[in-house]
This record gives structure tokens, sequence and C-alpha cells, in this order.
């Protein structure tokens, strides 16, 4: 038992050991940093991000700890370490989540980067806590093969209205996810009613019960396209994030094509910003403009297919993430749903939930 | 006549009084204070108390029902557990049956998996698109091939996944059951089945009514089970309370809903105390023999017993194998549950060998796990010891009850109570802020498995001879050497089983980490629920499978470890 | 060597114990005995010192150690079902309570197979698992066990109860033997009254709680202080008053017929010739029993059963329905 003991010190120490990063000198962007410690949280960080990010910020002097969680965990961090901050810098996340940490005051306002101005009109936030640096459109997405673009819907509320959709789209029922947020707050702000229940009228509660009601519900561990290709499933639709769309048509063999409602649909803008309380507010700052740059950026575009909200670096992007990026976006007071979002949500949990 | 012995004095020895200290201070700076603290802002969020979350669960059909449906899991899986449960220990230790260590293996894989993989596993087989319903659709072609939904899909996968208390502890029982007993019931011409029925199962009831109280537990909290495969008939309330616990807003709901599950199993443990209190069987011979494989000597009977043993067999092990063949495919042939030749490929393999980075969640998972399952072990060793020795003082009974606090709210809950107490300087903390730091979620993981391991741990001192310590005593033996040389070699088999148990179940812990984990150190929970979560990588399923298999084989190795040798070093 | 004094037990609102004053003689071999529940084995325990009285003292050796641990008593016990550690060898059973007070290694193992020896248990047999041994041997063990330390006393609480009846007489004989060997303070509990006559020096007999008689095994019997003891110790007739007046009228002795009276089964007399002293009665054999050793006859007389041991050594052998005469002397009678 002591051996066993002093195996598992020992290579907790080892751990330490390796944790300390090497920086070495390399050229990129035109801002360095100066080796001082950074904690970067964010939910952007898998498929090799954040290894490609520590790497890449340490060939400009930059030197990363970079914690990669779900958006909810990553703002509940926030929020629970808020008396004693550990991260500096949070990038990734939604502007419901963005909107709900300045609510809260864990987020410090600064200037504009230089890149700023460079950023789609509309994405950064307007008093400065936050920029934007990469774009998503939430759409709803369905399989080509199997579905042609004249009898797909136009827009979410075709789902339950016409009955010919009910039983052929996936409805997610985690309630704590990025994206299904980003639908429910799609739908529910068409309806917004100050004198109804959470804001919203009661033909705005009617709709979302009928969207759960009609369609088929996510199935834990199993994606989408999966339920999509699976011949054994009526499922040929449902909610898609835009960088995701190539990928998936690669694994799964399928041809997505996309609804494009005249109200727009919402975007998901994944923006950086500074925690309230940081030590390192100086470094935080160089960090800020040496990620969101257009070099940056545009490497990023590059490496992991996103769409970059810098509209230099958005050359970088691929031609379907500029095509499905071109979809306007749905005008959502996102203040709004920032303060009420966990509400509906609770409501739907209680009341609508398949 | 030995029980019941006058109370002594409280002897106040230095290390007697360190005790004490410690788990006054344990219990209120871990267990009560971040719990309270917790409570408190989630029920008086507004500064006073307000019983709109209970009008509003009230109010909720969904709430209602599915917290209906866990009470309805409960009991009718403690039946069918215990049924299947004791046949396996049956068929592996008492009958003879041809091939029983092979049995056994099979029988024991739910020790080595759970979760989503296990529930995977049976869908491979019984779900849309698997196996055996391809094969079903062949011979029914209108049978609906979403047939393995709803509550008997349920039941059914959680009936042969929850056997693994069974295999354990109630393997142990039978173990120590004096073949002598048999043979005398023989003897006065009993036949095999009332033998069985009168003579070899009351020996078994202590154990036998621990891991049922912990089944009904376990159907309680049914999380995977329901949502995999509970369609949308047949959900329970455990889902519920993580998307609530998970949303900041809705943490009152997450509270009150497992608060209602925490005292159904508070009230369950109580009852079971008593009739704990009330004695228990001990075999009072003094030279005990060993069983003897019993043949069953019905030849009809025999050969339904194999074909049983057999069946049983291949549901255990088929979803083990499933998984493992699925691990070398892609998201899409796990997605539709399509096995062909061309869908195999090492690449999930070769991503993970590839960077250093997804090698060390493992590490420091298995460093966490390691470290909690000891800790836990000693403090609750150190506990049981106690109240076995001072069972009928009041602090005995407020030390057991402190330490099952942990089954009154949901991990997550105890996560963010954690994280939210120590994020400040605390007097109780010693003023050190713990978050940001790595021990906290070493405290966390110790914290959540204490009502388990505390809850098995004092079924296995109950169970001691009390001679065996007086003998001790007498020979001159402190006690301390007499717990040290004498308790403690002879319940070290089932906390090291206990152990085993808890390294397992936190290797792959998300809740707790999710929260606490320190941000150069991810665990592996979080490392598999980011490939889960990664929008950018529709493979994430399959990677999630490859993880699933890493992590049977280090449970099997720990298990065979500590287990498996063990069970043979003991042996009597 | 121990003196009991007042000693008085309670296990809540159960006195267990009360009023026990016992004195053992050094390298007695003293038996406590009595019915289950009689507070025999609580006696036991108080003097090793699991049990603390509320009340009375328990000095050895001139030393009272009422207040002293069970580790510090340095008295050896045997228990009822050995109670050897089932995770340690038979070798580590023994060494044991050396190893607790640190005996040098080469010392230890010196008494280790001494003590062995002396039990009898061979060198394969100190290596072995406790479980793997027979009855016999587990008490050998836990006998050496409990001498090990050499303590100045030793006490065995019914180590004989659950073993077969051979075996039982067999170790009997080899405990007698041990003891006298060793001659080592013993005190012994049973319920079996021949093991208490065959072994003890002494015997102490317990009855709810309290202390019945003390005294030498044939004081115990043949003079038993009360109706509780005459009736627990050895087979008794109880005697009718019809037969009691016709005693006294044949004697002359005054026996009040209301009284409880006994007489011991080999105080009665079949077809003894007329001797001074004695009474005679006609009688009838109703019934025969064959031990071997002896003869138990039941006999009808005075209108009641009686019966009577005759010693089988060939000169009588009654058969059922015969007519005899049964002889009794009043001094054997115990009245009460």
């Amino acid at each position: 038992m002591k051996r066993c003991l002093a195996l598992v010190l020992a290579v907790l120490m080892l751990l330490s050991v390796f944790s300390i990063g090497v920086a070495e000198e390399a050229t990129g962007a035109d801002v360095k940093g100066t080796g001082v410690q950074l904690t970067v949280y964010t939910n952007s960080g898998s498929s090799g991000r954040k290894e490609w990010l520590i790497e890449r910020a340490a060939q400009d002097g930059f030197n990363l700890a970079v914690l990669e969680e779900g958006a909810g965990a990553v703002q509940q961090r926030i929020i629970g370490e808020a008396a004693n901050p550990i991260a500096d810098v949070v990038f990734g996340l939604n502007a419901i989540i963005w909107n709900d940490l300045i609510s809260r005051d864990l987020l410090v306002a600064y200037d504009a980067p230089s890149w700023a101005s460079e950023v789609s009109e509309g994405l950064n936030d307007p008093n400065g806590y936050y920029y934007a640096i990469v774009k998503q459109a939430i759409v709803l997405a369905y399989d080509l093969n199997q579905i042609s673009e004249e009898d797909a819907p136009k827009d979410w509320p075709d789902l339950w209205t016409n009955e010919a959709f009910h039983g052929k789209y996936e409805v997610n029922t985690s309630l704590t996810g990025g994206t299904p947020r980003n639908v429910i707050a799609g739908i529910l702000t068409r309806y917004i009613d100050p004198e109804g229940e959470l804001g919203i009228s009661d033909e705005g509660w009617e709709a979302i019960g009928a969207y759960y009601a009609c369609g088929v519900p996510s199935e834990e561990g199993v994606d989408l396209y999966a339920q999509i290709a699976n011949p054994n499933t009526t499922v040929v639709m449902g909610q898609m994030w835009s960088s995701g769309v190539v990928q998936y048509d690669e694994m799964y063999g399928t041809k997505t094509g996309v609804a494009k409602p005249e109200v727009g649909v919402p975007y998901a803008v994944e923006g950086i910003g500074i925690i309230n309380g940081t030590k390192n507010m100086d470094e935080a700052l160089r960090f800020v403009e040496w990620f969101g740059s257009a070099q940056i950026q545009g490497e990023w575009a590059e490496q992991f297919g996103t769409m970059p909200a810098n509209e230099i670096a958005a050359e970088k992007a691929d031609a379907v993430q500029q095509e499905l990026c071109s979809i306007p976006a749905q005008d959502i007071d996102w203040a709004l749903v920032a303060e009420n979002i966990d509400a509906w949500c609770e409501k739907i949990a209680l009341e609508y939930l398949p | 006549m030995t029980a019941n012995a006058p109370r002594k004095k409280i002897r106040l020895t230095p290390g007697g009084i360190a005790l004490f200290i410690f788990f006054t201070w344990f219990i209120l700076a871990c267990l009560i204070l971040p719990n309270l603290n917790l409570l408190k802002t989630v029920f008086f969020a507004d500064g006073a108390f307000s019983v709109e979350p209970i009008m509003k669960l009230l109010k909720s059909k969904r709430a209602m029902k599915a917290l209906g449906n866990s009470f309805i899991l409960g009991p009718t899986l403690s039946i069918t557990v215990g049924f299947v449960g004791i046949s396996l220990v049956l068929l592996t230790e008492y009958f003879d049956i041809k091939g029983a260590k092979i049995l056994r293996l099979g029988y024991m894989t739910t020790l080595i998996y759970g979760g989503i993989t296990l529930v995977s596993g049976y869908k491979f087989i019984y779900g849309n698109g698997g196996f055996l319903t391809k094969a079903l659709l062949q011979v029914f072609p209108n049978m609906n091939p979403s047939w393995f939904t709803g509550y008997w899909a349920v039941l059914f996968v959680m009936t042969f996944s929850c056997t693994s208390n069974h295999m354990i502890f109630l393997r142990n029982a039978m173990r120590a059951v004096d073949f002598q007993t048999v043979e005398a019931a023989r003897n006065m011409g009993a036949g095999q089945f009332y033998i069985l029925r009168r003579v070899v199962l009351p020996v078994l009831k202590p154990s036998l009514f621990a891991v049922t109280i912990l089944t009904f537990i376990t159907g309680l909290s049914a999380m995977s089970a329901p949502l995999l495969v509970g369609g949308t008939e047949f959900q329970t309330i455990n889902p519920m309370i993580k998307t609530f616990a998970d949303t900041t807003s809705s943490k009152d709901l997450a509270a009150l809903l497992s608060l209602v599950l925490g005292l159904a199993t508070m009230l369950l443990l109580f009852v079971m105390t008593q009739i704990e209190k009330r004695g228990h069987y001990m075999s009072v011979s003094k030279v005990k023999t060993k069983i003897i494989k019993q043949k069953i000597s019905n030849p009809v009977v025999n050969v339904i017993a194999h074909i049983y043993a057999y069946v049983l067999f291949v549901i255990y092990v088929v979803p083990v194998v499933l998984i493992v063949l699925f691990s070398f495919t892609d998201s899409k042939a796990i997605g539709t549950r399509t096995l062909t030749l061309s869908a195999f490929t090492l690449d999930n393999y070769k991503y993970l060998l590839q960077s250093v980075s997804n090698f060390r969640p493992f590490l420091v998972s298995i460093c966490y796990s390691a470290l909690a399952a000891v800790i836990v072990g000693a403090i609750v060793v150190i506990a049981c010891r106690y109240i076995q020795k001072h069972r009928n003082r009041l602090t005995s009974s407020v030390l057991e009850y402190s330490l099952m606090i942990p089954w009154l709210l949901p991990t997550t809950m105890i996560a963010l109570g954690l994280m939210m107490a120590f994020n400040v300087r605390r007097i109780y903390m010693f003023y050190q802020v713990l978050t940001g730091t790595m021990i906290i979620l070493l405290i966390c993981y110790v914290i959540i498995k204490l009502p388990f391991t505390m809850r098995m741990t004092k079924a296995a001192f109950f169970s001691l001879d009390d001679a065996l310590e007086d003998a001790a005593k007498n020979l001159g033996a402190s006690g301390l050497y007499t717990f040290r040389r004498v308790i403690f070699p002879v319940i070290l088999p089932t906390v090291m089983a206990i152990a085993a148990l808890n390294f397992n179940g936190l290797l792959s812990d998300y809740d707790a980490s999710a929260f606490l984990y320190h941000p150069l150190n991810p665990t592996l929970g979080v490392q598999i629920k980011s490939l889960t979560n990664d929008m950018n990588n529709p493979n994430g399923m399959a990677l999630t499978f490859i993880y699933a298999v890493l992590m049977m084989i280090i449970s099997t190795v720990v298990l065979y470890l500590v287990y498996g040798r063990g069970d043979s070093k003991f042996k009597e | 060597m121990i003196n009991l004094t007042d000693i008085e037990v309670k296990f809540g609102d159960f006195t267990a114990l009360e009023d026990i004053n016992i004195h053992v003689k050094e390298g007695q071999f003293y038996t406590f005995l009595g019915p289950s529940g009689c507070g025999k084995t609580t006696t036991l325990r108080t003097i090793t010192g699991f049990i603390t009285p509320v009340k009375g003292r328990v000095v050895v050796k001139g030393k009272d150690i009422t207040d002293t641990p069970v580790e510090k008593r340095n008295i050896g016990m045997v228990f009822q079902n050995y109670a050897l550690f089932p995770t340690m060898s038979v070798y580590e059973n023994i060494a044991f309570g050396l190893r607790v007070n640190k005996v040098e290694k080469g010392e230890l193992d010196r008494r280790v197979h001494e003590m062995a020896a002396k039990v009898e248990l061979s060198e394969t047999q100190l290596a072995r698992k406790v479980a793997e041994l027979s009855g016999g041997q587990q008490q050998r063990v836990a006998i050496a066990r409990a001498l090990v330390n050499n303590p100045a006393i030793i006490c065995l609480d019914e180590p004989l109860s659950n073993l077969d009846a051979k075996l039982r007489v067999q170790l009997r004989g080899e405990l007698k033997e041990m003891q006298k060997n060793f001659g080592i303070t013993t005190v012994y509990v049973t319920h079996d009254q021949e093991e208490a006559l065959t072994l003890s020096d002494c015997i102490a007999v317990f009855n709810n709680g309290r202390i019945e008689q003390i005294g030498t095994p044939n004081e115990i019997y043949n003079h038993s202080k009360t109706e509780f003891v005459c009736n627990f110790i050895g087979d008794i007739n109880k005697l009718q008053p019809a037969l009691l007046r016709e005693l006294s009228a044949q004697t002359g002795a005054a026996f009040a017929p209301d009284k409880a009276s006994y007489l011991r089964l080999e105080r009665v007399h079949v077809n003894m010739p007329a001797t001074e002293g004695f009474a005679r009665f006609p009688a009838v054999i109703t019934n025969r029993e064959y031990y071997g050793l002896y003869i138990k006859y039941t006999l009808s007389l005075c209108g009641q059963t009686i019966r009577a041991i005759e010693k089988n050594d060939g000169t009588k052998y009654f058969k059922a329905g015969e007519q005899v005469t049964a002889s009794i002397r009043p001094d054997d009678l115990m009245v009460y």
C-alpha cells in the first residue's frame, strides 16, 4: 500500500514537471508576449485547438495554461470563482453567456484592440466587454439525399405548422448546450411580449411546445448526423452549427442543405474577454491583441475550418463556411435572452420536453 | 452474554483527541458548511425562503411523472436485480455448473464498465438497428424497430448491469457459508432446493439486504439507462436533476428534487440500520467446511440451469465484445449500429497515440482516483472502527449519518458547493483558497465516495467476531495494535474490493471534475466529455469508445490486482 | 491469588451479578459452574477485564486491578470459539502475545516452538492456517496462545462445549494434565457438572447472578448447600411425604414431611442385607437401564418412583417386576 502511494505521488510530481511549457522564439503576429503565465478558459479547445494554440502562442512569447470545457461549465466556473478569479482571459462562448457574465460584473471593459474595426458590424459588444473572433451560424440542416430543397422547411416554424415534417426532425433535449439554447432563443424571441409569462406571449409558448412535441428527441451519445444517416430512423433534419457541416458530410456521406429563413438565423458569436480581477492585465491585453489579429484568426480558420468574425481573416475560411455565414443574422436582443434563457429553459424542462 | 458491556468511561488519549478534532473539522468544513452555504444561495436567493420551486415542481406533469417513475424503478429493480444477482452467485459458487470459472468472468464484466458506454453496448444488440432487432425483423417484418424502449427496456438493461455488488459482496457471503450446515440439512432429509431456501439463503440475508438497498438507491437515481432507452414514456428524475443543476438559476429545483431522493435514501438506510441492529447470523461452528459445489440432482433442472447460466453469460458478455469491436470503427458505424468489415479502422487508436496530451488525462485520473480511494477508505475505516466500538453512543450515530450526507445532494451540486465555499478564505479551511488548486477535486472525490464506502465497510465490521478483539486485548495488545494486526487484516479484502470499485467509479467522473479540475490537469471524464461535445470532430463519438475500452482495461487490471489476487490470498 | 469482593455487574437496568465473593488460591483449578445465563462467564470476563463491575474489587496477587485495562492484566484466556485470528498462521497466532510484548526475535521463536511442543503441535501444523486445523488442534492453539506469555492465571470459557463427546473427554484429560504440569492457576467456566467434578479443586456454583455454593467437588456433590445445587449436580431422587413418614417411623429420625428432601441414586441400596442405621422398604423393579459400568433401576416404593444405581459387579442382576427391598440411610438425605 505504501509503495502504491509513493508511486502515485511520484507520478503526480512528474506531471507537474511536464506542465512547465517551453517557450520558443518564433515569428508570427506583431504583438509578442512577455512569458508571464496567462490562464485562458475556453469552450473552443477541442480537436487539437488547445494544443495548437498553446504551441502557436509560445512561438510568439506567450505562456498559456488553457482550460477547455463545455460553454456552460466555463460559465459556471467563472461565476463560482468570482471571489478569487483563476482565469485571466476567456474566449469562445456565445452572446447569451457573454451577456450573463457582463450582468454579473465578471468581465472588464477594455479599449478596443486594433483589429476590432475589422470585425463585421454588430458582433462586438458595444460597451467593450468582449470583441468577436469567430462567428457560427446556427442553422436548420437537412440531408439533401433524403429531402429536396423545395420540400424542405424554409424556417423553424414550418417544422410544427407543416405536418409533413412531424417526426422528421430531431429536437435536442439537452437544455444546457449552447446550440439548443440559441435555437430556443431564435424561436422564442419572435414572440416577445412584456405582458406574457417570462416575457413571452402565450402564442410563443404554444409554438415552443409544438416544436418539442412534433420532433424526435435526441439520443444521448448519438449525434444528429448519425440519426440522419441511420436508415432505421425517420430523422432527416435538425439543428446544426455551420462549422460542423463539412466534416459531418464527409463522415456520414450526407449532403447538407440548410433553411434560409427571411428573418435570418441566430449567430453564436465567439468572442474574447478579460476576467474582472485578473492580475495580469497587461499581458492579457497583449494576448487579446495577438489572438484576434487577422493573421492568427486566419491561421485558426485554415487550421480548424472556422468562420472568422474578422473580415480580413474571413477570406481564409472555406467556401462552404463563407456561404453558410452569408445568411443574415436574426435580430435578437441578446441581453434580454441572457437575462431570461435560464428561466425559459427551466419552463421547457418542466413542461414541454417530451 | 458478551453483548452490551457496560459503558466504559471515555479515555482521552492524544490520538483520540486528534481524531475527534479531525472528524469534527472534516464533517463541518467539507460536508456541512459548503452544502449549507450552497443551499442557502439556492433557496434564499432573494434573502427569504420561497415555496415557488415546490409549486413549480408540483405543477409540472413531467417532473411528477419522472419522480413517480423513479419510485417505480427502485422497488422493481430491487426484485429483478435480486433475482438475477442471487442466480449469478448460486451458479458460480453453489451449484456445480460446467465452466463456472468462465461464467464468473462474464458475470463480472459489469465491474469494468458502466454508464453511457454500457447502455450503448446493449443498444447495439436490442436497439433500433441492433443485431437482435435486425434478426427479429427478418422473422416479424411488421414489428416496431424501436421496440427496445420504455420501462421494460430500462428495467432489462439495469437488471443486468446492477449486479456488481452482488458479484462482490453476496459472493463473499456465500463463500463464508458453513458447508456443514448444508450437510446437516441433507442428512435430515432435506431436498436441494429446500436446503437452499431454508439453510443457505437465510445466512446470506444480511448481505442480500445490504445489496438490495444499494440496488434500490441505484434504481431511484438511474441516469444512463432512462436517457438512452427510456424513450419519451419512461424518464426518471435524475437526468432532470442534472439539467437543473447545470443551469444557474434552476439550482433550487435540482436541490429540491435531489433532497426528495436523498431523504428516501436516508429513510431506507435508517430502516436498514435498525434491522441490522437486531442482530445477524454468524457461523457458530468452530470448524467450518468450505462449500463443495452441489450437483443439481434433477437432470431436467440441471439442463435448464445450464441453459439459464449460459444465456445470462451471453447477455452479459456480448455488449462488452461489441463495444470493443465498435471502438475500431467510426462514428457513423456506431451511430447507425452497423458493423461492416470496411468500417474497421485503426485511426481512432492512432489518433490517441499521436499525442501525449491524450494520455495525460489517464495519468491524472488514475492518480486522483487512487488517492481518493485510499483516503476515503482510511477515513471510513477509522470511522467504522469508532462506531463499532461505541455502538450505542450518540457520537456514533452522528458520525455515521454525517458521512452519509453526500447521498442527499447530486454530485454536481456538491462540487459547486465546494467551489463556492472555498474560493474565499474561510477560517475553517485555514484561510486557504482552494479553487484553482489540485486539492479541491481530490476533496470532492473523497466526499462523493463516502456514503457507499461507509455502507459497505460498516457491514464488514459488523460481521466481525467480537471474540477476536477480546482475544488480542487479552494477550496484551493495545487497541491500535489489535486493530492493525487483527481486525484490519480480516476486513482488508472487503476494504480493498470497495477501494477498487471506488477507483473504477472515479476514473471517468465528469460531474465533479467539470467544475473543479485544475486547468493544467484535465481528468479523463472531462477529456471524454470534450470529445463528445466537440462540434467540429464528427468522430468524437467513436473516440469515446476508445477511451471506454482503455478504461475497461485499467479497471480490469485494478480489479485483478486488488480483488482477484486478494481473493485467493484470503481464501479460507 | 484472585480475590473478588462484593462484585456487582449491571447491563443497563439488568443486574447480571450481585454479591460475588470468590477467593482462588495459587495453583488451584477453580471452576465456575451453572446453567447458561447464570453469570459465570460474566464473572470470568470481570476477572479478565472485559467487564468493569459497578461495585466491588478485583484483586490479583494483592494488587487491585479493578480498573486496569484488559491488555495490562496478563491473564491468559481461552475463548469459547477460540477466537483464533483467521488471517494468521498457527505460528503467528501463538507468537501474537510475544510480538505485542516486543520479545526479541530469537527468543520469540524459541518460545513459540517450546509452547507448540508442550501442546503437541507439529512443525507443519505451525505453518498452517488456523482454518485448516481440526477442533482439537484449534483448542491446543488457543491454549498455547493463552499460555505463551507465561500468565499467572489462565481463564477458560467453556472450551470444550462444542466438541464431540469422545474428544471432549480426551481433551479434558489433556487439559488437566497440562494444568498440573504448568502449575498454573486456572479459572474454568462450564455448564457440564461432570467436567466440573473431575477437573476442579474448587467449584463455585452460580445461579441467577449469585453464587449458590463454593466448595470442593465432594462438598458440592455430597453436601449441596441449596436445593438448586443438589438438583443441578448429578442425578437425584426427591422423596415424597409418604416415604419420609415411613422413614421417620422406622428409624426414629424426625423428618418433616413438608420439607424438600433429596437422596442421591447411589445411596439407595437394592437387596442389601439388613444393616444398622438403614431403613428397609419393600419395592418392585419397574425398569432397568443397562450402562455397562453400572445399572440404573427404577423402583416403585411407598407409592413413588425411586431410582437406584448398582455397580455391575456380577453379584446382583434384577429383572423388571421382581420384588426387592430398598435400604436407605437417613444420614444420606439432604433436606432443605
